[in-house]
């Protein structure tokens, strides 16, 4: 279990444990979404690469419109009503794609869940919390209802929330987002998965909610050697609570990098600004650097670089094709000029 | 109220025959096109009707099916046809206008009660509550008491009846419109409370008023029907569907069924056309 | 005049038995950017409501430029004078417009009711204020639906100043907008405080946005102003435990999230 005294802080011997564990839980290739409009498709996630290593947390970060939540939700398939999925997610060297529904839905249940944006939309409100804790112990784990039971208890003690049998009965319209929300993570460790998909799960929460709700998913993924994609907009967030992260932009990774290294020595143009950008709570600038224009959605970039039009590094030779991923000093970057550049990071 | 003609205008400048195809869907646009035909023929009826609606001729008097009545003679020898013709127009005029006095004081009443809210909301919501309990039936009918048998009693009666029809559901989407932060917007600039009534919710709440009075429309046909069939509304001579199910009644134990089974149909066709439409046009209301 | 473009004193406000606010007080110099900073049911929100008149103290008292404001009925010509003091910007940018009306209508709207301008002048002048917010003139024809969400946000930025206010009260206007889009708004809102001298209202639950944005703030919790200060210092080195447990809350470089004791 020596993962689990895993020190974030230090990437080099994260990675070299990783190599040691067999290989990356999930394995996205070249994972591409587009949905139908009219007679053409348009493409909302392209060419994802991106592996999660048993135990990790990676990071997806990225603004409205980047294809972040899409790739998430792909992974489960719960894609959009005609919407085709190319490349290949590979899950404990099973390949995913392709798979049949019943198959996909055993594995949805068992090794992989979904923490949401909005616990309230996905927990049915005429039902009591503690059905909701047991319902998929008991249906998909065959456990005795009353052990289930128990067992709901005390996963509502992991996730701090004391009087469990109380909270039991009640109905999710008695509890609080930040209760609710901790409901969910209770509800994800009930069927103790391999990966956990956290979608934005404290956007909807106040700063101190978010703080306690990360810590207990932090804590308990990691007592439990759960792996988790952390899917945000928030790269503070991101940083402070994941091994790498990953920035999306216009439908593509742009860049991949151990956390610490990414707010440090960015090493494409987008994650620096985005950095930069974001106000800070430390220092005041006369006026904040700013990323002109607006986030692209992958179908509204042209065929160069989709970042390029925004990009205060720009060069006409950008607009000539998606430029390719190169690796560079332990990251993955689809910028032409990665090499060339010193961007600026975290101060 | 230049504004409102300018945003009418505005709204037909975008309308595009496919869009608005695409948007009924196909039982959509066979309904908007059986009630186009039906309103061709009504407007057209001196035109088109072969003979004169009340001009009695005894050779045709219960005659069936021919080449030259295609639907033969009432019981006076009228041709059923053109009294079909004829008819629609009593038929449908009467339901168009009660819709029109619903719907102007149904909306007036309804945007007052979700702007001015509180007591005035309460009084006008009670009142909506009465008034869509009792039947359309029991105003005509009292209307006629007050007024004598005719079409203006009855009118009058059903456009009470379906003022909460209308009312009702453009309150409750009223109230919505006014909690937007656009609304907020709108007053915190200092604008009247009735400019933005007229101008903000008004626009945006057209589509659920169309949609709502277009499918009483149909309701109204039926309850106009029936009261002529009871003889409380149009009275004879005159054509109308309503009666024409009366005398048809007759007619058909005397062997001459086409009246009524005639006027019968036309009535269920004609409101099941605008409850489609209607239905269809709630449903586009709620993607906007 | 006054030195002060609002002075609230001991504002309270209950919905039926709930207190929503209470006595809060405060003031705001012209050119001051002021930020009330809170959670979630808070207050702040209800405080910025009943600044610009949406909703009634309860008890307590509220004077724009130096005139108190009394509530009840008040005529339309009082109405327009007290826009021109006071104007909000809201945190939704998809509904704060009316989304039959084109961009153009929007400001001209605002400016008909506040200037006595010929249609000529008016349009005229409606192109500047689009174009000071950031807007080009093909704008002017647009739908909302036709434009990103940090573009709406500048079309409600441009209508509120229209009107030339004293004082712009932004309600979470910058929380529902992509990071790349907030520092866009954040510098808009600087320069217009720069260019005109306007003073601000900032109500926001996003501390290093209130740092960017604000000299002073108050911090709310639980309907009471329970810190305040300038807000550097503030945020320095916050006195009140609320204050320092929200400052610790903030993601940032070498932050770890923390649980407190259990619920």
């Amino acid at each position: 279990m020596s993962l689990l005294k895993r020190e974030r802080d230090q990437p080099e011997e994260s990675q070299a444990e990783k190599g040691l564990s067999g290989g990356s839980l999930l394995d996205l290739r070249g994972l591409g979404l587009a949905v139908p409009a009219g007679r053409d498709w348009r493409p909302l996630v392209e060419e994802v690469d991106l592996s999660i290593g048993r135990g990790e947390a990676v990071g997806l970060v990225g603004e409205s419109g980047s294809g972040k939540s899409m790739t998430a939700r792909t992974i489960l398939g719960l894609t959009p009503p005609g919407a085709r999925v190319t490349g290949d997610i590979v899950f404990d060297g099973i390949r995913v794609t392709g798979m049949e529904r019943r198959a996909l839905r055993g594995l949805r249940a068992r090794r992989i869940a979904m923490v949401f944006q909005d616990p309230r939309a996905h927990i049915n409100p005429v039902r009591s919390i503690g059905d909701f804790l047991t319902e998929a112990m008991i249906a998909n784990l065959g456990v005795p209802a009353p052990e289930a039971r128990a067992r709901a208890v005390r996963l509502l003690s992991d996730v701090g929330i004391a009087d469990g049998e109380r909270r039991m009965r009640q109905y999710p319209h008695e509890l609080s987002g930040g209760l609710l929300q901790r409901v969910m993570i209770a509800s994800v460790l009930a069927v103790e998965p391999d990966l956990v998909l956290a979608d934005e799960p404290t956007t909807a929460l106040d700063v101190t909610t978010q703080s306690e709700v990360m810590a207990i998913l932090d804590e308990l993924r990691r007592e439990r050697g759960m792996a988790m994609l952390l899917i945000t907009h928030d790269l503070e967030l991101a940083a402070a609570t994941c091994d790498r992260l990953a920035v999306m932009y216009a439908g593509r990774i742009v860049e991949t990098q151990a956390a610490g290294a990414l707010t440090a020595t960015p090493r494409h143009p987008y994650t620096s600004g985005l950095m930069l950008s974001r106000p800070s709570i430390d220092q005041v600038v006369h006026r904040l650097p700013v990323i002109p224009g607006r986030p692209l959605a992958a179908f509204e970039a042209d065929d160069g670089c989709a970042f390029a039009p925004r990009c205060a590094h720009a060069r006409p030779y950008c607009a000539d094709g998606r430029p390719a991923v190169v690796e560079l000093e332990g990251a993955r970057v689809a910028c032409t000029r990665a090499g060339e550049l010193t961007l600026q990071g975290e101060s | 109220m230049t504004a409102v003609a300018t945003r009418v205008r505005g709204t037909l400048g975008r309308f595009s025959p496919s869009r608005a195809a695409r948007a009924l869907g196909i039982p959509g646009v066979a309904a908007a096109a059986l009630i186009a035909v039906v309103l061709t023929v009504t407007l057209l009826a001196p035109v088109l009707a072969p003979y004169d609606p009340d001009q009695p001729d005894l050779f045709n008097s219960l005659a069936g099916s021919s080449a030259a009545h295609p639907l033969g003679g009432d019981a006076l020898g009228r041709d059923v046809l053109s009294r079909l013709m004829w008819g629609a127009r009593t038929t449908l005029s009467g339901p168009v206008l009660i819709i029109c006095l619903s719907t102007v004081v149904g909306t007036a009443l309804a945007v007052t009660a979700a702007w001015a809210g509180g007591k005035v909301d309460a009084v006008v919501s009670r009142l909506l509550d009465v008034l869509f309990a009792v039947p359309g039936i029991v105003f005509a009918l009292i209307t006629v008491a007050v007024l004598g048998p005719g079409v203006t009693g009855v009118v009058l009666g059903l456009a009470v009846a379906y003022t909460p029809y209308v009312a009702r559901v453009v309150r409750s989407a009223a109230l919505r419109e006014r909690n937007m932060p656009y609304v907020a917007a709108a007053w915190v600039q200092g604008r009247s409370a009735f400019a933005i009534c007229v101008r903000h919710l008004l626009p945006n709440l057209r589509p659920i008023i169309v949609a709502q009075s277009v499918s009483a429309l149909g309701f109204a046909v039926i309850d106009l029907a029936a009261i002529s069939f009871l003889g409380l509304g149009v009275q004879p001579p005159t054509a109308d569907w309503g009666l024409m199910v009366k005398s048809g009644l007759d007619s058909a134990t005397r062997g001459q069924p086409l009246e009524a089974l005639g006027a019968g149909l036309l009535i269920v066709l004609v409101v099941a056309a605008v409850i489609v439409l209607g239905d269809r046009l709630g449903k586009e209301g709620d993607q906007r | 005049m006054s030195d002060f473009v609002i002075e609230a004193a001991g504002l309270r406000k209950e919905f039926g038995q709930a207190v929503a606010v209470d006595d809060v007080s405060f003031t705001l110099s012209r050119g001051q950017s002021l930020a009330v900073v809170g959670e979630s049911g808070s207050g702040k929100t209800t405080v910025a409501r009943m600044l610009v008149g949406l909703e009634t103290p309860s008890g307590g008292s509220i004077s724009v430029c130096g005139r108190p404001r009394r509530g009840g009925r008040v005529s339309s010509a009082e109405r327009r004078r007290r826009a021109r003091e006071i104007q909000i910007v809201f945190q939704d940018p998809y509904s704060s417009l009316d989304k039959l009306q084109r961009i153009g209508d929007v400001v001209e709207t605002s400016l008909a009711l506040h200037f006595p301008l010929t249609p000529a002048e008016r349009r005229r002048r409606a192109l500047e204020l689009l174009e000071a917010v950031g807007l080009a003139e093909r704008h002017a024809s647009m739908l909302p639906r036709q434009l990103s969400g940090g573009q709406r946000q500048r079309v409600a930025i441009a209508r509120a100043i229209a009107v030339e206010p004293e004082v712009l009260v932004l309600d979470e206007a910058v929380a529902a907008l992509d990071v790349s889009i907030q520092a866009q708004i954040l510098n808009l809102l600087a320069d217009i405080r720069e260019r005109s001298g306007i003073s601000y209202v900032f109500i926001s639950h996003d501390l290093a946005v209130v740092h960017q944005i604000s000299d002073f703030a108050v911090v709310m919790s639980g309907g009471r102003i329970v810190e305040r200060g300038d807000t550097r210092d503030l945020l320095r080195d916050p006195q009140e435990e609320y204050t320092q447990a929200l400052r610790a809350a903030v993601p940032r470089p070498g932050w770890k999230p923390t649980r407190r004791q259990p619920a």
